[in-house]
């Protein structure tokens, strides 16, 4: 686990991390006065303190974080090839199976990070600028952001396998959104289709909180699971056989 | 690929599979509504009893029922209504066939009878809208309306009735429902004072409905619609012949005091294809004829 | 002797048809190894075999006994490199880049940074990030990132390119100190003769893929130096071929 320091240091003193991390946390910060003034001059409710994280959090899981999540995945592993720095540590006694996984949770804490941090930013916002903030609505927040890390980590699982194809940061960055969008598409026209891709789960947080623990909560749980470590052994199955 | 990563791959595909049948086998209930729907849409008779009514902290303010008996075929139907706003209770009456539509009030002895004279471009119109509900265009819009509910499918639950109908379900909590329907609902909740000097319902001359018309409490702050909570009930003929929506809105008027309002509407469905409406003798009767205002349409 | 390096009958072809083909090798204990060719020989294809950046088509590899391929992790144990092409993290201090490696051998002591830093003449520009390094500067750091973990053997490819006379001279001392005071055994490809003629106990000349020859200093006839020996072979080559 000693390389996981390292991925992190890499991965979060990039300066478009930072920039990003911040950039995170301020959206909703600034999102709140804008909607408070504008519920306000039209007389309306759309958002209140109770339901703007939860709002947030769907905009979030629906293209941002993935969009950052291709980013970073396409920087550690395509970019870093292109850099020829993934080598650094290659040549050094530690395997490829402790890379792999060391990359894997640096990333995996990275989206942990952003999904924290758009967490806070966006309770304090809906506690500040808007009306009917209730603890309830806090709790509820915080579990579903938390939620959130699975469907985003098993899409992030899929990038990882698909990008040990590609040797360029910033192909791998398109091919990765495109791949994204297109698993969009399928979600919206082939319903039956959509089932078996883990974008049918980016806002599965919204059936916790509202069904709790049932069968296709429990069903949508474990076809996740499986497919997070799926991809986690044919993404390092495939990250071992490559040569640089 | 060596054994190892292959059964591991095996395994979790294997599990992968587990999960995403056995979460659809438990969501099969919006299927179920889509063929309900469309198989009622071609009945050609019912008779529908619908309720409404309107709670202010578990106060009635405001309740409808009404027996509506509708023969699509024969171009007839009838329904009596009662309201009861605020303690009032009021009846109306409503006959229409092809030739006429006649209204009577509790309010007085008059039958209000209109005459129905564009028979000929209402058939027209008629068979037109049978033409654009071709099969193609009823899959697009079944396509449109799959997109649109698309987060809300698997949230629909079914149990069997002791009946031997199914009750559907879709129980929506405030952070399922579209920022859309919350901002419309509060937009026309925090307008309601200046809608007050319109007229609701028009048609009928001079009756006026304006008494009809629910008192709901002026809210100000912290309004949301905190729940909706759909329920369908469909017969073993797949029929639906069931639908209650009761949509929960929370908030505080001016002066702070906090509102729960419960918007009930239920509506049962029976003899379907079965049902004749009941008609009106007119004979000996005092009869008003009231000119329709909105003669002659634009087009 | 004990051996450190052993390579049997390696094989890697590219699909450019370059590669390296049937390379037998044995570094012992306490040598300096060079392995002299031009570019585009293959040296660094070996190297990389060696380090398992690639894989051989066939053939197998051991260091320290280990076969890299399978243990890797015990094979590398106690072996720095510093491969051509591989590049450290530009975002990063030389410090911190020479941080990222140290955390990969627990019993690396507190303090061994600065003192390998101070050994290729980096401890000033050690809080600088990389960018603004020239091909030399990095270069040194590749070296004391090779040297970091104490190691009993070091795999150097082209470690003097980019380097200008000062820095090669420094390195040149280096590796004959490292050798001789602390008998660290070393393996070095370049294409430069007298930096072969300076440090190594015995030489192999790789040649389109090939090992075309191999001496040690002490089997050379008298008066004869690797360059003649180097000449020698490629005549011999070309005769052949």
């Amino acid at each position: 686990m000693l390389n996981v320091r390292n991925e992190w240091m890499k991965l979060i003193r990039k300066r478009s991390a930072i920039a990003l991390l911040v950039i995170s946390g301020l959206l909703p910060l600034v999102a709140g006065p804008i909607i408070n003034v504008l519920q306000n001059r039209f007389s309306f409710t759309a958002f209140d303190g109770e339901s703007f994280p939860l709002v947030m959090l769907s905009l979030a899981v629906s293209f941002y974080l993935p969009l950052l999540l291709a980013l970073a995945i396409s920087d550690v592993f395509s970019g870093e090839q292109e850099q020829k720095t993934l080598s650094f540590l290659l040549v050094r006694p530690i395997s490829r199976m402790k890379i792999f996984k060391s990359k894997t949770i640096s990333t995996g804490l990275y989206l942990l990070a952003l999904l924290l941090i758009i967490c806070i930013s966006s309770i304090l916002s809906g506690a500040i600028w808007l009306e009917n903030f209730t603890v309830h609505g806090l709790f509820l927040a915080v579990v579903s952001f938390m939620l959130s890390w699975i469907p985003l980590m098993a899409l992030g699982l899929l990038f990882m396998f698909l990008v040990q194809w590609i040797g360029s940061g910033s192909r791998a960055l398109t091919f990765s959104i495109i791949l994204y969008l297109a698993m969009m598409v399928v979600n919206f026209l082939f319903p039956g289709l959509a089932r078996w891709l883990p974008t049918y789960d980016t806002n599965w947080y919204q059936r916790w909180i509202n069904s709790g623990l049932n069968t296709l909560v429990m069903g949508r749980c474990l076809y996740l699971l499986s497919w997070c470590a799926m991809f986690y052994t044919l993404g390092y199955y495939k990250f071992s056989k490559k040569e640089f | 690929m060596n054994t190892k990563i292959l059964s591991a791959v095996g395994i979790s595909g294997l599990l992968m599979a587990g999960g995403v049948l056995s979460a659809s086998a438990s969501a099969s209930g919006y299927d179920l509504f889509k063929t309900s729907v469309k198989k009622t849409q071609h009945v050609n008779s019912f008779t529908a009893n619908v309720q409404a009514s309107l709670k202010d902290n578990d106060t009635v303010i405001y309740s409808v029922n009404s027996l509506n008996k509708e023969n699509l075929k024969a171009d007839s139907g009838s329904s009596t209504v009662s309201v009861i706003n605020n303690g009032q209770k009021s009846n109306v009456e409503f006959y229409n066939n092809n030739q006429q539509s006649v209204v009577k009030s509790s309010k007085d002895n008059k039958y209000y009878v209109k005459q129905e004279r564009e028979k000929k471009w209402d058939d027209s119109k008629k068979k037109h809208e049978e033409e654009s509900f071709s099969a193609q265009k009823q899959k697009d819009i079944e396509a449109i309306f799959d997109a649109l509910t698309k987060n809300y499918q698997d949230s629909v639950t079914s149990k069997q009735l002791p009946n031997g109908n199914t009750q559907l379900e879709l129980d929506l909590s405030k952070n399922e429902i579209p920022a859309v329907g919350q901002a419309v609902m509060s937009f026309f909740l925090k307008n309601l004072d200046q809608q007050t000097g319109e007229k609701v319902h028009e048609g009928f001359g001079p009756l006026q409905f304006a008494d009809l018309k629910p008192s709901i409490p002026q809210l100000v702050k912290n309004i949301s619609v905190s729940r909706v909570d759909l329920k369908g009930e469909v017969n073993p003929d797949q029929y639906l012949t069931g639908q209650k929506a009761d949509v929960y809105v929370s908030g505080t008027d001016a002066s702070g005091k906090e509102h729960n309002l419960v918007l009930h509407i239920s509506s049962n469905l029976d003899n379907l294809n079965k049902t004749n409406a009941s008609t009106i003798d007119l004979n000996g009767k005092t009869v008003v004829k009231v000119q329709d205002r909105h003669d002659g349409h634009e087009d | 002797m004990k051996k450190i390096l052993e390579v049997q009958n390696v094989t890697k072809r590219f699909k450019n048809g370059r590669g390296i083909e049937g390379i037998n090798l044995t570094v012992n204990q306490g040598e300096v190894f060079g392995l002299l060719g031009p570019n585009g020989v293959g040296k660094t294809t070996l190297m990389k075999c060696i380090v398992a950046l690639c894989q051989p088509d066939s053939g197998s590899i051991f260091i320290h006994g280990h076969n890299v391929k399978e243990q890797f992790e015990q094979a590398l144990k106690s072996v720095g490199t510093l491969i051509s092409g591989v590049e450290a993290i530009d975002y990063l201090t030389g410090y911190e880049n020479l941080l990222l490696i140290s955390r990969l051998y627990p019993e690396i002591e507190t303090g061994r940074i600065e003192k390998v830093l101070e050994w290729v003449g980096m401890e000033e520009h050690k809080n600088e990030k990389l960018k603004s390094f020239s091909t030399g500067m990095r270069q040194r750091l590749y070296l004391a990132a090779a040297l970091l973990a104490k190691p009993s053997f070091v795999i150097l490819d082209e470690p003097t390119n980019g380097l200008d006379i000062e820095g090669k001279l420094d390195f040149q001392h280096l590796i004959s100190r490292l050798a001789k005071e602390e008998g660290v055994t070393f393996i070095l490809s370049t294409h430069l003769i007298e930096e072969v003629e300076r440090l190594c106990d015995r030489v192999a000349i790789l040649s389109k893929g090939k090992i075309i020859g191999e001496a040690t200093k002490n089997e050379l006839e008298k008066n004869k130096t690797f360059e003649s020996f180097y000449i020698d072979c490629i005549k011999k080559r070309k005769e052949v071929g």
